[in-house]
């Protein structure tokens, strides 16, 4: 009773690693496949550690990042100032490691013969001002504006970067999942949606689209070398979150994770490495 | 007899003792809620405008048709916003960065708004000027004033110069709780222009024409043009909070948010109202069937049939309308309606009127067995047909049951999450005035809301306290709807006496 007692306590006053030869993963939902690759593969290597991986969103773990009860928080988004300056108020110094790149990919049903946009004509096709593809050089048809919906990172990535904060058109639908989104669209001849290239590689119906950074511009396909030299217009890094520098197991982890051999399960996850 | 009622103590007190824990979770709940909702009163009301110097440009948008005033800085004029942060507000990418040279400026494209706060006019100089995250339009709050100093460099050549202003996007100065004003505060030496005081609010987007100003060193740049853009608060920020969660644009996740909830709340109650429209007559026609015209035999099958209908989890609710009902529903609807999604208004309202149905069924079976026989019997000794005997003595005996029923059902569905998070498409938009483009239409409602944004949502943010706000009008919602059923049913009793 009291030494269990004892253990709420600890994790309730923020203690910062739950238990011996354990670091907490624990963040985005779109890094979560890559947290559970990177941790499989760590623990096969070495065995002493265990790595705990949850996911939950961006928000939840630097929720926890903050109330001192993860080790590392994966996040898909940089932590805003307002939470940076909470941790810091409760003694946590938030250091940021990029950990993987990630480029989101634009897609449109096969059957329609459009083969790049541009920044600007997405931008517009998602605040609604753009609503037929014969407008951006399609056929006489209107287009299904389909996005991810806010509980996921990639929402507010694509709000900011594409739609440059402006605010989502009257028809756009939001989807519960990216896999969702492909299928809504292979289904939907007029369709149109974004997601991490990973999701959309190999599926039927759909096809990726290339897009001009700007007017006149040559478009660009989110291939591994377009993203990674960021001639592609729409990427991000995925970020882990540390106390400090990370120490002991949990710089063990990702200094592993950043290592030629780490990086290379990125791209089985679909997304791309730092290197 | 005393002895009997000794025995039944503990099962009252146990009855009791639920009641009052049942009512205590229910206070509970709502202290947590309200709780929690303070955050959102905690929210900074920012606001941003853009400002430019051009020479006047007016070109149609390629897509729109409309003439806008492009905020683009012409490369030879510049204008700047000055930053004073506070002593306690240093930032240190700031400090690290100056104000940009004329060199940085040239080919620069649309400004930013600053968050300046400046005692006096008389601080300003040279050393003490920081370039305000200058790059990136950052939104200002309650109370700030900046400046803004307008010059041309030496390629300009034209006599005058244009200083035109826009909101930033997203940004609506007639949310704001604010006054803004942009004042002129000082012309350069041998320039003749009046003051002006121009009302940001009213003008949100517009430009004035003042004579070139040319900066030929970085010193001549604070000793140009001096504008002042100022903010004063015309409300408190708590009632500021409440007028935008009336308003009809919820939009949390832009650089400046809106909260308005009207369209989730509107969206809740039709789809339950449609769904309703559809499963009361259908599920009231089957508890009819049930509790009187089916055989005894039937009945004890059925019964048990309808009920397990209503176990089955939402989810799998959901995902069999999106996959079955969603495709079907274009497939018949996509002339008539202009469908091409089935993620809709109908499909969540229809596949909500199934998740209604065997409640309803089962409910509303009950609330007519309760009629007693005797009164069926009376009606049948009078010479009644089965058929009068429902419609002039069950139903009207049963009425109060089945209000009870047509309420619970209703506080069913506007509490209803997963069907509606899967099927609704999860667009907060307010419903159209004309029925059928509403019916085609995706929305989003206040359940789906707070499943969909809590996740990604700052903890303890002003967003956070938004959701836990419509949480509370949900609660509410609910309540209202139980505590008039449970009055009516009351009124009914008190009729019948």
């Amino acid at each position: 009773m009291t030494a269990a007692l004892i253990a709420t306590l600890a994790i309730v006053g923020g203690a910062p690693s739950p238990a011996l030869g354990t670091v907490a993963v624990k963040g985005s939902d779109s890094m979560l496949i890559l947290n559970q690759r990177w941790a499989e593969a760590f623990g096969k290597k070495h065995p002493g550690t265990a790595i705990e991986v949850t996911g939950g969103g961006s928000s939840i773990g630097i929720n926890a990042f903050i109330n001192g009860v993860t080790d590392i928080c994966a996040a898909s988004r940089p932590m805003r100032k307002s939470e940076i300056d909470r941790a810091r108020s409760r003694g946590a110094i938030a250091v940021e490691t990029p950990a993987a790149l990630d480029g989101l990919a634009v897609i449109v049903n096969t059957s329609n013969p459009v083969n790049s946009l541009t920044m600007d004509q997405i931008r517009r096709i998602y605040i609604g001002q753009i609503n037929n593809w014969s407008q951006v050089g399609g056929p006489n048809q209107s287009i299904v504006v389909l996005s991810r919906d806010s509980n996921s990172g990639t929402y507010g990535f694509f709000q900011e970067k594409v739609l440059k904060n402006q605010n989502w058109g009257r028809g756009v639908r939001f989807m519960p999942s990216t896999a969702e989104e492909a299928r809504e669209t292979a289904r939907t001849p007029g369709a149109i949606a974004y997601g991490g290239v990973a999701y959309f590689k190999g599926r039927d119906g759909i096809k990726i689209i290339g897009i001009a950074p700007a007017e006149g511009k040559p478009p660009v396909l989110p291939t591994e070398a377009n993203v990674r030299n960021k001639s592609y217009p729409i990427w991000r890094y995925l970020y882990f979150y540390t106390n400090g520098r990370p120490r002991g197991e949990t710089k063990t982890f990702i200094d592993w994770c950043l290592s030629t051999e780490g990086q290379s399960l990125v791209e089985q996850v679909g997304y791309y490495g730092l290197k | 007899m005393k002895r009997n009622r000794l025995r039944e103590l503990p099962a009252v007190a146990l009855v009791y003792f639920s009641g009052a824990l049942i009512l205590l979770v229910v206070v509970a709940i709502f202290y947590y809620l309200a709780h929690e909702a303070r955050y959102a009163f905690d929210r900074p009301f920012p606001y941003g405008y853009r400002f430019s110097l051009q020479p006047p440009v007016l070109e149609p948008d390629p897509y729109t048709g409309e003439i806008v005033d492009d905020l683009t800085v012409d490369p030879n004029a510049s204008l700047l916003a000055a930053n004073f942060e506070g002593e306690d507000g240093v930032d240190d990418k700031e400090q690290s960065a100056p104000m940009p040279t004329l060199a940085e400026l040239e080919g620069y494209h649309p400004f930013g708004t600053g968050s300046a706060v400046i005692a006096t006019l008389e601080d300003v100089n040279l050393d003490g000027l920081y370039r305000d995250n200058w790059k990136k339009a950052k939104p200002a709050s309650q109370g700030d004033s900046f400046y803004l100093f307008a010059f041309a460099t030496p390629e300009y050549d034209k006599p005058t110069m244009k200083l035109a202003w826009g909101p930033d996007a997203a940004f609506s100065a007639k949310d704001c709780p604010y006054d803004i004003r942009l004042r002129l505060v000082r012309a350069p030496e041998g320039v003749e222009l009046d003051p002006f005081d121009i009302d940001l609010v009213k003008h949100e987007q517009g430009a004035i024409e003042l004579p070139a100003w040319i900066a030929k060193t970085d010193a001549d740049r604070t000793s140009g043009y001096v504008f002042e853009m100022i903010a004063t608060p015309t409300k408190s920020n708590f009632v500021a909070t409440i007028i935008g969660f009336f308003k009809t644009d919820w939009a949390p996740t832009l650089q400046y948010p809106r909260y308005g909830f009207v369209p989730l709340l509107l969206s809740t109650m039709l789809m339950s109202f449609v769904a309703l429209l559809i499963a009361v007559p259908i599920g009231l026609a089957c508890a009819t069937y049930l509790a009187e015209i089916a055989p005894v035999r039937v009945r004890e099958w059925l019964k048990p049939i309808i009920e397990m209908l209503a176990s089955i989890p939402t989810v799998v609710l959901g995902y069999f309308g999106l996959m079955i009902v969603a495709p079907g529903i274009v497939k018949v609807f996509s002339e008539s309606l202009g469908m091409t999604s089935g993620r809709s208004f109908v499909t969540a309202s229809l596949v909500l009127a199934f998740l209604l149905l065997p409640t309803i069924i089962s409910i509303g079976e009950d609330a007519l067995r309760a009629v007693p026989n005797l009164m069926r019997e009376g009606a049948s000794a009078l010479g009644f047909t089965t058929r009068e005997t429902i419609k002039k003595v069950v139903m009207p005996t049963a009425r109060a049951g089945i209000v009870a029923t047509v309420l619970l059902g209703f506080a069913r569905a506007i509490g209803e999450t997963m069907i509606i998070w899967i099927l609704s498409g999860g667009t907060a938009v307010m419903p159209s005035a004309n029925p059928i483009k509403t019916l085609a239409a995706p929305t989003r409602g206040m359940t789906d809301t707070i499943a969909i944004e809590m996740g990604n949502v700052e903890f303890e943010g002003a967003h956070y306290g938004h959701l836990f706000m419509i949480g509370l009008a949900l609660f509410l919602v609910t309540l209202v709807i139980n505590l008039a059923g449970y009055a009516y049913g009351r009124k009914r009793k008190w009729l019948a006496s």
